[in-house]
């Protein structure tokens, strides 16, 4: 085995060194020929393009700034097939993606990663949408160009500056019968040389609302009161075009989150509170030719992170204290050169650097200051290639060490065509092939006492297939429909389980199997002052644990817990003149609470309506805007016990210069 | 068509209530005439937060289980993480830790009739000392609740100094186990306390190894005390107190390699003569034994016990396994040489085995 491992490693190696060696000796190279033929390379000049034959989704800036006051969560909820897990009004959000666990889905900002080295995840519901320009989805195998762990996929949000002169200033204040405020500010002023965009962000909410207890005798109506939180931030993003080759990138983003954690239905009174601070700063720099695009990426990440949990009704109450501050510092050097007018080579290295402080990782009556430190270096290379007109193909490897051990070498293929191009409805077919992988998280491996450092890194090969029908007319009636089958098998799932009483433990327990269909239809209609836009996504996931440890294990063959088999996010939006009105409707399946399958919440169906007009004054703009959330009242939990607000009424005025 | 459309969704929407919302379980519904007797109770905790815990019965004579008994009886859930059951003159006080409070049910029927709030507490057990007056131990407050039992009232607290979990009485003391827990950074206060019921003050304190967690009264009315050994220390041992000179007169080091070897659960048997406990396996001792001697009763094999019982009526051993504490636990019956007579599937983290 010892040696097939050699073998395998050296071969490794040997591959990404051809290819880095290949990009670099073709880096060097002169060609007149600047005819590029990859559209999206073309497109996106100053961006290193997504990979083609994967498949990603886009979520634009003007589809962001109707929803300003959001959370990524929210966001993530109403426009992609993402299901986010919601511990309670304000409380914690976490994804999965294509039937996987919170920490299968990497989140990026700028190049960067926020998945937090202790826990593997994030909080989706930290992150304010107004904070980001454009958001980008990448499906499974999609997210390997941005780094491992993927194994559902990747969220990126990334900043948009365009070098023009110009002075930009947002306001916006939103309202809710929560007794939730939000309020967002921007202001954006440069030149065509120099940019300058300050971003605050200020939240108060309450989330206080009522609710029956069928878990009380008689059940009687309590006020969800413990759920309460502020949150503000301030984000500083410049740039600078030095020429037309060379641009710098300085971002700032600071951020405090303090929130009380909303208890079960079980109890009346709230006992946790949770904290988040972070900072980040992020400096890049970006050189473009015509056919080099390279990109390098610092970043200093430091987030702290602290819970307390009131233990007793003492007159000095007893307080649980976990106090953790990881350090980070991320390097990112990724680049692409069009060799050929139709191959498109591409490479990179991801280098962190993580530093952990934290009382969880050492024994309360041990006072010394221990640290745990992790070093992960990541080279990756591929190829982008056109090998007919409309027929693409994409390979991409990767290879990572985690503080010098190697982990899976990680190969992807990709093909995608479009057979008729040029006729009125466009068929096209895109088929890949992906290895992914997820190291365990700093918590799994250091854990004080139940950590595991002989945790095996999560891998496995997920297999997609997406069918494409697209209209391509000038005609008042624009459609795309897209069927995309995956199959994916995951080893060495990572489960928390107790060990002895109280305690629990990560151990690597359970081969999973996902599986699914993801449909996305979208039809939009324009004719004079009106615009009609249906977009509607339904997924099918069937992901369930196929290997026991005890032979009385019930969860073989069930769904995972918390997982919905259907989900459904679609909105119709209607725009005349000035006015605009979007429905949205939401429905999710059933989700298992336990892992035998013995209990289960039922499907729930939230129904939005926003209505909205713009204003012209003078040279602003006034964007007024009513919305109505679970506008039926319909009564759904997230988690289970955990109480969710019935109809929401929301008010938004957003002023634009 | 359309309207068809409408209705449907109107009706879907319309139709909804709170209780719409509530997890649903594929447990069959308990009839509620049945009478809950001559049998075992299985209290079933739940998942931390968000599970919910469960009862379970089973007649001795009857291969039928019921579970889920208290929420088809009551149509309300037992509540969050319940740790114990105690009977007193046919009712039975449910300590339901994460939920702060004690319920009160009919022990025949399941019917709810009561409840005592606690807030912010974490009641573990419940020792009834007369017809008035009972105590209730703590996991986090530094005090035991003294409850009246025709009001169903805290009446009084006495001051602790740690989590107090298991009581039992003699000659009108009632003696506490009392330790700490991973939160507490105090030194010290590994104990078996000794409180005078008449004054409801504790008049002694025994120190005992790390982690004293489970009592019982053997037949010579010599108290034993199992300590799990601490999570970071790992000396668990098993201790016999003489009351009457309040000392410690045996004490046996259970060898542990790492947490996963802490022991749990001390219960005795009809006779009063033998002592048994999980340490992994569940082990079996000898009370005038002069050494520890690992005698495994019941070996764990892939499973991981998490409950254990020993019959009073007849001495067979119930242990329960959680399977990975996400979805129902099952329990196994066992006579007193090992041999399996039964099992049964119950609730999600069986945790208490109560025998009628």
């Amino acid at each position: 085995m010892n040696t097939i491992h050699e073998i395998l490693n050296h071969k490794t190696c040997i591959l990404i060194a051809i290819l880095m060696i290949g990009f670099s000796y073709s880096s060097k190279a002169q060609y007149a020929d600047s005819t590029v033929y990859l559209h999206e390379v073309e497109v996106k000049a100053e961006k290193i393009p997504e990979r083609l034959s994967f498949k990603t989704t886009q979520i634009t800036k003007e589809k962001i700034e109707q929803y300003l006051s959001a959370s990524l969560g929210e966001l993530l909820t109403l426009q992609t097939p993402i299901f986010i897990k919601s511990y309670g009004a304000g409380g914690t959000a976490t994804p999965s993606f294509r039937g996987t666990g919170a920490s299968h889905t990497q989140v990026y900002w700028n190049g960067i990663n926020l998945n937090s080295p202790m826990l593997g995840q994030v909080d989706l519901s930290l992150f304010p949408v107004a904070f980001t320009d454009e958001i980008t989805i990448n499906y499974g195998g999609s997210s390997l160009l941005q780094g491992t762990g993927g194994l559902g996929g990747g969220i990126q949000m990334n900043s948009k500056v365009v070098f023009e002169d110009h002075t930009k200033v947002m306001a916006s204040q939103t309202f809710n019968t929560l007794e939730n405020s939000i309020t967002n500010a921007s202001v954006t002023l440069g030149n065509k040389k120099l940019q300058s965009t300050t971003k605050l962000f200020y939240k108060n909410a309450q989330n206080r609302f009522e609710f029956e207890n069928p878990l009380q005798p008689n059940s009687p109506t309590w006020v969800n009161d413990h759920s309460a939180q502020i949150q503000y931030g301030a984000m500083q993003e410049l740039a600078w075009k030095v020429n037309d080759q060379h641009q710098i990138q300085l971002n700032a983003w600071y951020q405090k989150s303090d929130r009380e954690l909303t208890p079960s239905m079980d109890s009346k009174e709230g006992d946790s509170w949770q904290g988040d601070d972070s900072f980040k700063l992020l400096g890049n720099w970006k050189f473009t030719n015509d056919r080099l695009k390279t990109e390098f990426i610092t970043a200093l990440l430091i987030d702290d992170l602290w819970y307390k949990r009131q233990l007793n009704n003492d007159e000095n109450p007893k307080m649980t204290a976990s106090d953790s501050r990881s350090v980070q510092w991320q390097n990112h050097f990724k680049t692409t050169y069009q060799l050929t007018p139709k191959i498109l080579i591409r490479g990179g290295v991801d280098d962190y650097y993580d530093q952990i402080h934290s009382n969880a990782y050492h024994s309360v009556n041990d006072t010394t200051n221990k640290e745990v430190a992790q070093h992960t270096l990541d080279l990756y290379a591929g190829v982008d290639w056109v090998i007919f007109d409309q027929t693409t193909l994409s390979f991409l490897a990767r290879q990572e060490w985690i503080d010098g051990d190697i982990k899976p070498f990680l190969p992807s293929l990709g093909i995608d065509t479009d057979i008729n191009p040029y006729d009125k409805v466009v068929v096209g077919v895109r088929a890949n092939v992906s290895k992914n992988f997820h190291a365990p998280s700093l918590n799994d491996r250091y854990w004080y006492p139940v950590g595991n450092p002989d945790l095996l890194p999560e891998e496995g090969w997920t297999y997609e297939a997406t069918f494409k029908l697209r209209s391509n007319t000038t005609s008042n009636w624009q459609w795309k429909y897209e069927l995309t089958g995956f199959n994916s098998l995951i080893d060495n799932w990572i489960v928390w389980k107790p060990a002895v009483s109280n305690l629990w433990r990560p151990e690597n327990l359970k081969r999973v199997h996902s599986r699914g269909l993801e449909q996305i239809a979208e039809v939009s209609y324009k004719k004079n002052d009106w615009n009609f836009h249906l977009y509607t996504s339904i997924s099918m996931v069937h992901s369930e644990n196929t290997e026991a440890n005890d032979e009385l294990d019930q969860s073989v063959g069930k769904q995972l817990i918390y997982t919905p088999v259907g989900s459904f996010q679609g909105y119709f939006q209607v725009n005349y003149k000035k006015w605009y009105s979007i429905v949205e409707q939401q429905i999710y399946g059933e989700r298992l609470t336990q892992t035998d399958g013995s209990e289960y919440l039922p499907p729930y169906y939230l129904t939005n309506l926003t209505i909205g007009k713009q204003i012209k004054w003078m040279n602003s703009t006034w964007d007024v805007k009513a919305r109505v959330e679970n506008i039926f009242n319909y009564h759904y939990q997230s988690i289970a016990r955990k109480p969710m607000p019935g109809r929401v009424f929301q008010c938004t005025l957003t002023y634009n210069f | 068509m359309k309207y068809t459309i409408y209705i449907a969704l109107f009706l879907l929407v319309a139709c909804n209530t709170a209780q719409d919302s509530m997890p649903v379980s594929t447990e069959k519904e308990v009839d509620k005439n049945i009478t809950f007797e001559k049998g075992v109770y299985v209290v079933n905790e739940g998942n931390f937060d968000w599970g919910v815990a469960t009862l379970s019965h089973k007649r001795y004579a009857s291969d039928t289980v019921n579970n889920e008994l208290y929420k088809s009886i009551n149509n309300f859930e037992l509540g969050n993480v319940a740790q114990s059951m105690t009977f007193i003159n046919e009712e039975a006080y449910i300590c339901v830790n994460n939920s702060s409070r004690i319920d009160i049910m009919e022990e025949k029927t399941g019917k709810w009739m009561d409840r005592i709030d606690i807030p912010n507490s974490s009641p573990r057990y419940l020792y009834q000392v007369d017809e008035q007056k009972a105590y209730v131990t703590d996991l986090y407050a530094d005090k035991i609740y003294v409850i009246d039992l025709k009001s169903n009232e805290v009446v009084k607290n006495i001051v602790t100094t740690g989590w107090t979990e298991k009581m039992c009485e003699l000659d009108d003391y009632v003696y506490v186990t009392q330790t700490k827990t991973v939160f507490d950074k105090r030194k010290g206060g590994q104990l078996l306390l000794k409180l005078d019921t008449s004054t409801d003050e504790i008049v002694d304190s025994l120190a005992l190894p790390i982690g004293p967690i489970d009592l019982v009264v053997d037949k010579d009315e010599m108290i034993w005390v199992l300590c799990n050994g601490g999570l970071e220390e790992l000396q668990p041992a098993l201790v016999q107190v003489d009351p009457t000179s309040f000392s410690i007169k045996k004490s046996f080091s259970l060898s542990a390699d790492d947490y996963l070897s802490m022991p749990s659960r001390l219960r005795i048997n009809k006779e009063k003569d033998q002592l048994f406990f999980i340490q992994k396996d569940v082990i079996q001792q000898d009370i005038y034994a002069d050494h520890f001697e690992r005698k495994v009763i019941v070996p764990q094999g892939r499973r991981l016990f998490y409950g254990l019982g020993v019959n009073p009526n007849n001495n067979d051993i119930y242990v329960t396994d959680a399977i990975d504490y996400v979805q129902k636990g099952w329990v196994f019956q066992y006579n007193m040489m090992g041999a399996k007579l039964d099992s049964f599937q119950v609730g999600v983290i069986p945790n208490e085995i109560v025998f009628q």
